[in-house]
C-alpha cells in the first residue's frame, strides 16, 4: 500500500486515482490506470485497468488488460484479458478471449471470449499482464517467493536430518552427498525464475513449491 | 494514501471531484472541484473551471479558477481566465490573461 | 463403496436423464439432464450435451448446456464450455474457453 505513494511509480506512467477522488465523464489514455477512487462514465484505455479494492468503476470500459479487485458496474472489453481477483465484484459483460474469474470473486453477467470452438487450448502458465505494480497489494504473494528461493538450500540440509533418526547416526552424511547435486540443478533453474515467476499467479506459484519438494 | 495522478497520455472529460491532492500531466476537461491541492505540471492541459484549496500552475490552463488559499503561476505556467482567490502568486515569465480578484 | 464416486467411463454414451445422489465422474458422453445432489466432475473426455443440476462441479472437458448448482462450479484450463451458470461460486481458470452467463450474488456498496 505504501508503495503507492512512491514518485517512482507514478513517474513511470501509470495514473492512479486516489480514494477520495470522483471523477464523471470520459477517460481515455495510453497507460496504466489505477483506480481507488471512483470513476463513472466511460473508460477507454490502450494499456492495464486496475480497480484496487477501494475503487469503483461504473462504465463502459474499453482497455488492453482489466485487474478487478474493486467494484465494476458496467461493460468491459479487453483486447487481452480481465480477471476478476478474490476481492472482486463485477455486474455487466465480459468481452475478452482471456478471463479469470478468481474464486471469491463475484460477477454476474455474459461472458463472451469469441470463437471458443477454434480457440486453441491455452497454456494456463502463459504471462498474465502485471501492470506496475502501483496499488497491488503484494501481501498474499510476497510470502511465497521467498520461500520459493528458500528451498533449494534448505532442503539438503533438512534431507539428512529427517533421515537420522530412523537410520544409524554415521548413515546422515552418506546420505548428504548423495542429495549433494539437488542444489545445483534447482540452482541452475533459479536465474530463470524471476521473470516467469513474477508474471505468474499466485496459484501457480505454490505448485512450483510442491515441485521442488518431489 | 496515494496521491492522484492524472497521467501524461490520458485525457478526462467530465467532471473530478475529491478530498486528495491532485496532479495533472495529462488533459482533464470540464470542471475540477478539490479541497485539497491541484498541481499542473508543464505537461499538464487543463480546460476547465476549477474550485480547490490551492492552485498551482506550469502547465496549460484554460478556465476560471476560484481558491480558498492560494493560487500560484509558475514561470512556465499559462492561464487563460479569471481567478479569484485571497492569496495569488504570479512568477516573472508567466504567461496570464484575465482578470484577478483577491477580494476575501 | 460409498466413497469411491461412480464412473461413466469413456466409452460409454448415456442419452436421457441422469440422476443421483452419490459422486459422479463423467469420462464419457452424456445428453440429455443430469441432476446430482453431490459433487460431479466432467474429466478431459467427457463431452455433456445437457442441462446439469448438481451440488458442485468441476468441468475439465466439454459442457454444451444449462448449469445449475448450489456450491461451486469450476472450470478448468482444459474446460469449454458454453452454458448459462448459476451458483454462488463460479472459478474460471486462466485458459479455461466458455461462453454463455454467469450469475452469482454480487453484493454491490450502496450507492452504485
Amino acid at each position: 500500500m505504501a508503495t503507492a505513494r512512491t514518485p517512482t511509480t507514478s513517474s513511470d506512467g501509470a495514473t492512479i486515482i486516489g480514494e477520495s477522488v470522483h471523477i464523471r465523464g470520459q477517460l481515455n489514455g495510453g497507460e496504466d490506470l489505477h483506480v481507488l477512487g471512483r470513476v463513472e462514465g466511460r473508460v477507454d484505455l490502450e494499456r492495464t485497468l486496475v480497480v484496487a479494492q477501494s475503487g469503483i468503476v461504473k462504465a463502459e470500459v474499453s482497455v488492453k488488460n482489466a485487474v478487478i479487485s474493486g467494484v465494476v458496474v458496467g461493460n468491459i472489453h479487453a483486447s487481452e484479458s480481465v480477471e476478476i481477483t478474490r476481492e472482486g465484484r463485477m455486474v455487466g459483460d465480459i468481452f475478452s478471449p482471456r478471463i479469470i474469474i478468481v474464486d471469491g470473486a463475484s460477477f454476474r453477467g455474459n461472458v463472451d471470449m469469441g470463437d471458443i470452438a477454434n480457440m486453441p487450448a491455452r497454456k494456463p502458465s502463459a504471462e498474465r499482464p502485471r501492470p506496475t505494480p502501483v496499488a497491488r497489494p503484494a501481501a498474499p504473494v510476497a510470502p511465497a517467493r521467498p520461500a520459493v528461493t528458500a528451498k533449494p538450500g534448505a532442503k539438503p540440509a533438512l534431507a539428512p536430518a529427517a533421515k537420522a533418526p530412523e537410520k544409524p547416526a554415521e548413515r546422515a552424511p552418506e546420505k548428504a552427498p548423495e542429495k549433494a547435486p539437488e542444489p545445483t540443478r534447482p540452482a541452475t533453474v533459479t536465474p530463470l525464475e524471476p521473470p516467469a515467476a513474477k508474471g505468474l499467479p499466485q496459484k501457480a506459484q505454490k505448485t512450483r513449491v510442491i515441485v521442488k519438494r518431489k | 494514501m496515494a496521491n492522484t495522478v492524472i497521467g501524461n497520455t490520458i485525457v478526462i472529460d467530465g467532471e473530478i471531484s475529491g478530498d486528495e491532492d491532485l496532479t495533472i500531466r495529462g488533459t482533464v476537461k470540464g470542471k475540477i472541484a478539490l479541497s485539497a491541492s491541484l498541481i499542473v505540471e508543464n505537461s499538464g492541459t487543463v480546460e476547465a473551471d476549477i474550485e480547490t484549496k490551492n492552485v498551482e500552475v506550469s502547465g496549460n490552463v484554460t478556465g476560471n479558477i476560484t481558491s480558498t488559499e492560494r493560487v500560484e503561476l509558475k514561470s512556465d505556467g499559462r492561464m487563460v481566465g479569471d481567478i479569484k482567490a485571497p492569496r495569488i502568486l504570479i512568477a516573472d515569465g508567466a504567461v496570464f490573461k484575465g482578470n484577478v480578484d483577491m477580494e476575501r | 463403496m460409498a466413497d469411491a464416486p461412480c464412473v461413466i467411463g469413456r466409452g460409454i454414451t448415456i442419452k436421457g436423464n441422469l440422476s443421483g445422489a452419490e459422486q459422479l465422474v463423467i469420462e464419457g458422453a452424456v445428453e440429455g439432464h443430469i441432476s446430482l445432489k453431490n459433487h460431479l466432475t466432467i474429466k478431459e473426455t467427457g463431452r455433456i450435451t445437457a442441462d446439469i443440476t448438481t451440488h458442485s462441479l468441476m468441468v475439465h472437458g466439454q459442457v454444451s448446456g444449462n448449469i445449475e448448482a448450489n456450491d461451486l462450479v469450476s472450470l478448468s484450463a482444459e474446460a469449454s464450455v458454453v452454458a448459462d451458470i448459476k451458483a454462488p461460486r463460479v472459478v474460471l481458470e486462466d485458459g479455461a474457453r466458455f461462453k454463455g452467463r454467469i450469475e452469482m450474488d454480487v453484493q454491490l456498496p450502496p450507492g452504485v
